[in-house]
């Protein structure tokens, strides 16, 4: 960490230990998904190339037609089966993997979280509303197979903060045998808040929000980018937010947390220069992301920027990748994924009152593991060449100016 | 600190789950193969840690654990150990081959029949 960091306070973000085989089942399970999604996801598109899709050609005389066409062929081939219970069981292995570190932890994690949000040595500010429904999209299914999922409290009189320890965690098992990991930082706030200061060096927004910001790994890293702004966070769940100001306050980042639905901030209107979001609106159904990107809208004044990271919209990915990443709408408790990535993106801003000529969609290549050189080239308007989200070599980013 | 909260996370997490094989129970033996696989990656860190921590303490060279060779006697002793391992983890087959070695009698009318009967191996 770069930043001043309060050294009487215990961060919650690494205050956890695994004693030494935890430690070890977690970074088996970091390079088994490593495994999974880059060698073993290979040999399940070679084995469609050469095998499934010239057995459907033989038969119909024509290639698939799209994604569903494609999976009904590839749902009972071996490769299919066998690499799905590869990444199935990955994925909650994965939080099984920190779940008992966390456990033995859980008291620690609450009076730390406390500590640091009562000392509040870097002004951030945390607000909960204990009265706040949560949406189904997220109390239905335990998203990602996270066993509590965000917004589960455990302790509800404390500063109850574990599920956000869990995502916390979790998240860095999670990604700790890709390329693009960052530790504890996340990789789309530190690429898309690198990539804008390239491209629109003039462009120093004051008020930038984070939406569904969970635990704040990819809120923290524009505080780097731009250090004079007043930087919010808001999410649905409490103990995430109680996380993520904990962290922050420990280390000295200057957060305001504040526990909202997006589809209905209490923010005024014309308020943001910049507002983003990382990996959110295909856990969202369809029409609370319309929804959300009208209030974006609303809050956003004239000349700021909405710009959020998501998975590319089906139309702007072959079918075989289509295929691909909406494996998670059918095992990972995402079930509006699939339905999101259909989306018109233009159209559906266009709805949400961003003019047409006013939209941006952008290839960020992740800027951890990317060349300065090939970054700034991409930022100031370049293509990358680079493969999209999986690899998590480039994140897709989509929005608008006001 | 003590946990005096008693604070106990959830293993499972909610909604239904997935299931990518049609025979029965397949699921659940991939499943444990993992778990397994997991486990015996573990081990072998634990003994690359100790292999470490013993060369670091100038107690043990890895180099003399890599270049060991069983002696005759030894390897008598680890081969029994490993036939005592395999018989253990398939002892569910074992069984199996027991369960009709019992039915003696019942053979020779199988035989009639045509069904073919391997010879189980001691």
């Amino acid at each position: 960490m770069d930043r001043e960091v309060d050294s009487n306070i215990q961060n919650v973000a690494t205050l956890v230990e695994s004693t030494h085989d935890e430690y070890n089942r977690q970074r088996f399970v970091s390079v088994l998904r490593k495994k999974v999604l880059v060698d073993f996801a290979k040999d399940m598109k070679d084995t469609y190339v050469h095998k499934v899709e010239p057995g459907f050609e033989a038969k119909q005389g024509r290639k698939p037609k799209d994604a569903r066409e494609i999976r009904k062929e590839m749902l009972h081939e071996p490769v299919f089966e066998a690499w799905s219970s590869l990444r199935y069981n990955a994925q909650r292995m994965t939080w099984w993997s920190v779940r008992e570190p966390i456990e033995r932890k859980a008291d620690a994690l609450i009076a730390a979280g406390a500590a640091a949000h009562a000392a509040n040595p870097a002004g951030g500010s945390l607000r909960l509303d204990a009265t706040l429904p949560i949406p189904d999209y997220v109390s239905t299914l335990d998203v990602h197979l996270m066993p509590g999922c965000f917004q589960t409290e455990f302790a509800p009189e404390a500063y109850d903060d574990i599920q956000g320890a869990m995502y916390h965690y979790g998240t860095a098992v999670f990604s700790g045998g890709l390329a693009h990991r960052i530790k504890g930082k996340g990789g789309v706030g530190t690429s898309i808040s690198n990539f804008l200061k390239l491209r629109y060096p003039e462009f120093k927004p004051q008020h930038v929000l984070d939406m569904g910001c969970t635990a704040g790994a990819n809120t923290f890293p524009y505080l780097d980018v731009y250090p004079q702004a007043e930087l919010f966070g808001i999410d649905v769940a409490a103990p995430v937010l109680r996380f993520g100001h904990a962290r922050a306050e420990a280390e000295g980042s200057r957060i305001h947390f504040s526990q909202q639905n997006a589809e209905t901030t209490d923010f005024p209107d014309n308020h943001f220069d910049l507002i983003t979001s990382s990996f959110f609106f295909h856990e969202l159904s369809v029409k609370a992301t319309k929804a959300v990107w009208k209030e974006c809208h609303r809050i956003l004044k004239p000349g700021g920027l909405m710009l959020h990271m998501e998975l590319p919209p089906s139309n702007m990915t072959d079918d075989y990748y289509n295929f691909y990443l909406d494996w998670d709408a059918f095992y990972n408790n995402e079930p509006h994924y699939a339905a999101f990535r259909n989306l018109d993106f233009a159209k559906t801003l266009e709805g949400a009152g961003f003019k047409k000529d006013r939209i941006e969609m952008f290839r960020i290549p992740n800027f951890a593991s990317t060349d300065p050189k090939e970054f700034a080239a991409v930022a100031t308007g370049g293509e990358t060449m680079r493969r999209d989200h999986g690899g998590g070599a480039v994140w897709f980013t989509f929005g608008g100016w006001k | 600190m003590s946990d005096r909260r008693n604070v106990k996370l959830p293993v499972h997490s909610k909604g239904k789950r997935a299931s990518f094989y049609r025979a029965e129970g397949t699921d659940q033996i991939f499943s444990i193969v993992m778990m397994l696989t997991q486990e015996l990656s573990v081990a072998y860190d634990r003994i690359e840690t100790l292999e470490r921590v013993l060369d670091k303490k100038g107690i043990l060279p890895r180099r003399e654990v890599e270049s060991h060779r069983p002696g005759p006697e030894e390897e008598t002793e680890r081969t029994a150990r490993r036939d005592a391992f395999i018989g253990r983890i398939f002892q569910i087959i074992h069984e199996e081959a027991e369960s009709y070695a019992a039915e003696q009698p019942k053979e020779a009318s199988r035989k009639a029949k045509g069904a073919k009967r391997e010879k189980v191996s001691p």
